[in-house]
């Protein structure tokens, strides 16, 4: 070990919640170190002790909780044992935090202006004035574009990749030496992620401050972490350099967590991402011996006995991991293919849409849609936030009335509005939602809310076995049957949610962002659902997402939509391999599926400029022309009906001629 | 807004028409009459009806309301028998009295209760916590007029603090004014104190554990800072909107207080009116105080949006 000087040391920590008398361990022996100018990521599932770490640190653990042994030293301070005063001679000068949920985390009565000063002043001697100004810096600092107009705003004016920035430009207000970023990007999307992600990172390179840096997303956190730490159910199990950790992980968790996401090597048939069997242990509920080992392929006698101790990996120097077999820990995933179903014919489409449009007032949300959806196809629908793609798939539901067009089902007129639809077609097209806590009603039981999908959706006699026989096709465990939702994790709750929408055997579902609000470990679970479900009962999906990765895994084609247009569809192949729209361009590299560095779009998605004239992407695109504003696009059509709406030519967006205009810092 | 002000508006209007038409022919069910009410029980069945046929009483229900109606529009509120005084002069005097009693009993309840809830809030659980929320629910319980009389005796009669009429000599200054109505205000003031500081309590602390709060600490501040600039900020505009729903118990409250001390405000004027069947004194003490609850409402609503950023400023 060195004896560079540290910023943050974490000694032996092991923190307890009392509940009801008993006192449940959340984090056991947790010991680290991070120097100044180092940035290291925290990584586990939902429960495994990352949150409660980061309020240990910080001196902020609720009531319930105790530090029942180590020490956390910031600053020459052990924050396990600082009172209220001394913790908050340290905070925002020597340790801060940028919270997640940007919304919840910045005072609603407050101009953003204002909050950034009173962080200035909070570390820092200075007058109001010199305050107001040093925020101004500060708002420009983190890439606020006109930060005048903005510091007059407040929070619920602002974006969520705004308001994740003022968050930071208020938790570098004091030159920490150390920031605790707590999921900064969770809710984010994929585009703005990565400008969050490449601004975290240049400010790291700036401040030199010593970075932790907790999230769910392995990958996300290699890019801008030199080190990362494995936590499960507690325990650090794995701690080493990012790219040695990946390259030569030691531990079966860390590999499970690397196998879930799904990549370019992924194939949804053959070789599925595969989904980390079981649970995180709830404290209280901890196996003996190692932590892992319930959910491990290759525990033994030992494994279930004592819990390994953190061990250096053999021939490295600062790897270390908490497994008696490390080097069998990269073949611990296998994942299981799903036997591919026959192909679907031609001209056999369940969904047809033409020419669909909608206003909300004067904002085009739908500009003349039109495509097709093929029977057992999936159609994967990207784009940012606010382009429609929701509305669109609630007008295809009938939730929403679009102003005008056409929508078919199996070749027939469907009507726009729900009301007017035979129940057979209603049945036929369903709908999963992003968040399952607002989609199931929280006073009914699971086994009520599937029970009613059956009555009313399949109208059959609701008997157990066809209870059983629904939530076994979405492997939900019968003893959640009884349970309300509230009861149930993020990812069984969509299960009910998948198998209440499965319930009357669908044609087409519409999934708008199933997987958004999941981890990791458990989105792959779901995909491997939906994937399998699909084969099955020859469903045809329509699958929403700003997470390209997920997109690109799990559809046959896929339609970009842009401010309510859709600028390019194509088989995801085609996509994928080019020529593609320029936007499709900025958005694949903002997801950086092949692990390198991302790259943020130009600018945030412009309120106005758009004109009925004008290419909707001109404002932003890197390769924008003078014709591109004064005339709208022509449409642009490739092979296996690839159809690019843009002023360049197919031959010109297969070879970019002009270099990109966007820095991309390395 | 001002769409929303003027639709509020007009919808405060036709509540108070039909709120007029209401009394108007409820106030038939009772029993006896205004002529019955001024020739007493030994007078003849034809002196009887020639003084309804005077006082117009032998007219329909409904043309007398329409009559009346249409005369209080035009500003002519008629003569108040009971009272031998036009009803307009009448009822104003009385709804300024009952005006400065209802203010100096909002001067005091609103302050005192969102102080006392937000120290429940910041100190839940500990002993400050319990008195106050104890403390406040009991008051709650207590009749206005069983409270008003203990106060009266314990501090107007055996104490002498405070004089036991709640009238001001006319030519009193405003603080002696209040001295006399602080007393009479207090038993209202009992009965509203538990809900607005549970409700000023519970919004504190909602508000210390929104993220928000969090930040706040994690940038340095003070304790007295986060509490200040932070929790109040936000847990205060809800709060103050919701004192102001409770102005209808006030009015409530007001009459069964202006009785006991005495005190010529609306609600004592309300209660002989009704008893005595001078329906144009009380159409125009029914409506007054409508329009005083409306607007109080209305006050509690306008005061939230413009409180509240979200509301004011908008998406």
């Amino acid at each position: 070990m060195t004896h560079a000087p540290v910023a943050i040391s974490v000694e032996n920590l092991a923190v307890a919640y009392v509940r009801k008398g008993r006192i449940l361990p959340v984090l056991q022996d947790i010991s680290f170190s991070v120097r100044p100018g180092e940035a290291l990521a925290i990584v586990g599932e939902s429960g495994c002790g990352k949150s409660t770490l980061a309020a240990s640190i910080l001196g902020v653990l609720p009531g319930n909780a105790q530090i029942t042994y180590g020490t956390i030293r910031v600053a020459g301070l052990d924050t396990t044992t600082a009172g209220f005063e001394e913790l908050r001679a340290v905070r925002g000068t020597k340790i801060a935090m940028v919270s997640q949920e940007p919304g919840g985390a910045l005072n609603p009565s407050m101009t953003i202006g204002k909050q950034v000063a009173e962080a200035v002043l909070a570390t820092r001697g200075c007058s109001a004035t010199e305050a107001r100004a040093r925020a101004l810096e500060l708002l420009t600092r983190v890439a606020i574009r006109e930060p005048q107009n903005v510091a007059r705003r407040y929070p619920h004016q602002l974006s969520g990749g705004q308001q994740q920035r003022v968050l930071i430009a208020m938790a570098v207000a004091g030159d920490p030496s150390v920031l605790v970023l707590d999921e900064p990007t969770t809710g984010l999307d994929a585009t703005v992620e990565a400008e969050v992600v490449e601004l975290i990172g240049r400010l790291r390179r700036e401040t030199g401050a010593a970075i932790i840096f907790i999230s769910h997303n392995l990958r996300l956190v290699s890019r801008v972490c030199e080190r990362m730490a494995i936590f499960y159910a507690g325990r650090l199990i794995e701690i080493g350099p990012s790219a040695e950790v990946i390259a030569n992980t030691a531990h079966p968790y860390t590999n499970a967590l690397l196998s879930c996401l799904p990549s370019p090597s992924h194939d949804k048939f053959a070789n599925p991402v595969a989904p980390i069997q079981g649970e995180v242990p709830r404290p209280g509920e901890l196996p003996p011996g190692c932590v892992f080992s319930p959910r491990c392929r290759f525990a033994t006698d030992a494994c279930t006995s004592a819990q390994p101790s953190l061990e250096a990996v053999e021939g490295t120097a600062d790897h270390r991991a908490a497994c008696y077999y490390p080097e069998k820990a990269e073949g611990s995933v296998t994942s299981i293919p799903i036997e591919r179903g026959p192909a679907s014919a031609d001209d056999d489409y369940v969904l047809e849409l033409e020419h669909i449009s909608k206003r909300f007032r004067n904002l085009v949300v739908c500009d003349d849609i039109s495509f097709k959806i093929k029977r057992g196809e999936t159609l994967g629908l990207v784009g940012e936030s606010g382009s429609g793609k929701s509305t669109l798939a609630r007008c295809i539901a009938g939730l929403t009335l679009p102003d005008s067009g056409i929508i078919r089902l199996n070749g027939k007129d469907l009507s726009l509005r729900i009301e007017r639809r035979s129940m057979a077609s209603v049945r036929a097209v369903q709908m999963v939602f992003q968040s399952p806590e607002n989609t199931l009603n929280p006073s009914f039981s699971v086994r009520a809310i599937l029970g009613r999908a059956i009555s009313r959706l399949a109208q059959k006699a609701v008997s157990p076995d066809r209870l059983e026989k629904l939530a076994e096709n979405v492997r939900l465990p019968q003893v959640f049957l009884d349970r309300r939702p509230r009861q149930l994790s993020g990812g069984q709750k969509q299960r009910v949610a998948i198998a209440r929408a499965f319930a009357g055997q669908p044609e087409l579902v519409l999934c708008d962002e199933p997987v958004s609000a999941l981890d990791t470990s458990v989105q792959a679970g779901i995909l491997y659902l939906l994937t399998r479900l699909q084969n099955e009962e020859r469903v045809s999906y329509l699958f929403i997402s700003h997470d390209l990765g997920v997109v690109r895994y799990l559809a046959d084609r896929i339609g970009v939509m842009y401010l309510g247009q859709m600028l390019e569809i194509g088989t995801s192949a085609d996509i994928f391999a080019g020529p593609r729209h320029p936007y499709a361009d900025a958005l694949l590299r903002a997801s950086s599926l092949d692990g390198g560095e991302t790259s943020p779009l130009p600018a945030a998605m412009p309120d106005a400029q758009v004109t009925e004239q004008s290419c909707r992407f001109a404002a932003r695109c890197p390769r924008a022309m003078a014709t591109c504003i004064s005339a709208p696009p022509p449409v642009r059509e490739g092979e296996n009906g690839h159809q690019i709406r843009c002023h360049l030519t197919l031959e010109q967006l297969c070879h970019p001629g002009t270099p990109t205009p966007v820095s991309i810092e390395a | 807004m001002l769409r929303f002000l003027l639709q509020r508006l007009a919808l405060i209007a036709l509540m108070l028409l039909v709120l007029s038409g209401l009394v108007f022919f409820l106030v038939q069910l009772l029993p006896g009459d205004l002529a019955t009410n001024i020739l007493g029980s030994q007078a003849t069945p034809e002196q009887y009806a020639a003084m309804r046929a005077k006082l117009g009483l032998d007219q329909p229900v409904w043309v007398r309301y329409f009559t009346w109606l249409g005369d209080f529009l035009r500003g002519e509120w008629g003569h108040s028998v009971s009272a031998d005084q036009p009803v307009r002069d009448l009822v104003l005097t009385r709804f300024g009295n009952t005006l400065r009693l209802a203010g100096v009993a909002l001067a005091i309840l609103i302050p005192s209760a969102i102080v006392a809830g937000v120290l429940a809030g910041l100190n839940e659980g500990k002993w400050i916590d319990k008195i106050i929320s104890v403390g406040g629910a009991t008051l709650t319980v207590i009749p206005e007029f069983v409270s008003g009389i203990i106060l009266m005796i314990v501090f107007a009669v055996w104490l002498r603090w405070f004089p036991i009429s709640a009238t001001a000599p006319s030519d009193a200054d405003f603080w002696t004014t209040v001295r006399h109505l602080i007393l009479p205000s207090l038993p209202v003031v009992f009965v509203s104190f538990g809900y607005i500081a549970k409700m000023a309590r519970s919004g504190t602390i909602e508000v210390l554990e929104a993220p928000y709060i969090r930040t706040a600490t994690f940038k340095g501040l003070t304790r007295r800072q986060i509490v200040l600039r932070h929790v109040l900020r936000n847990a205060l505009p809800p709060t103050i909107s919701l004192s102001l729903l409770q102005a209808s118990f006030i009015m409530g409250g007001l009459v069964v207080v202006e009785q006991l001390f005495t005190y010529p405000g609306l609600g004592k004027l309300l209660l002989d009116a009704s008893t005595s069947h001078d329906v144009p004194t009380l159409e125009a003490a029914v409506l007054l105080a409508g329009i005083i609850v409306m607007v109080m409402t209305l006050l509690a609503d306008l005061t939230l949006a413009l409180l509240d950023p979200r509301v004011r400023v908008g998406g």
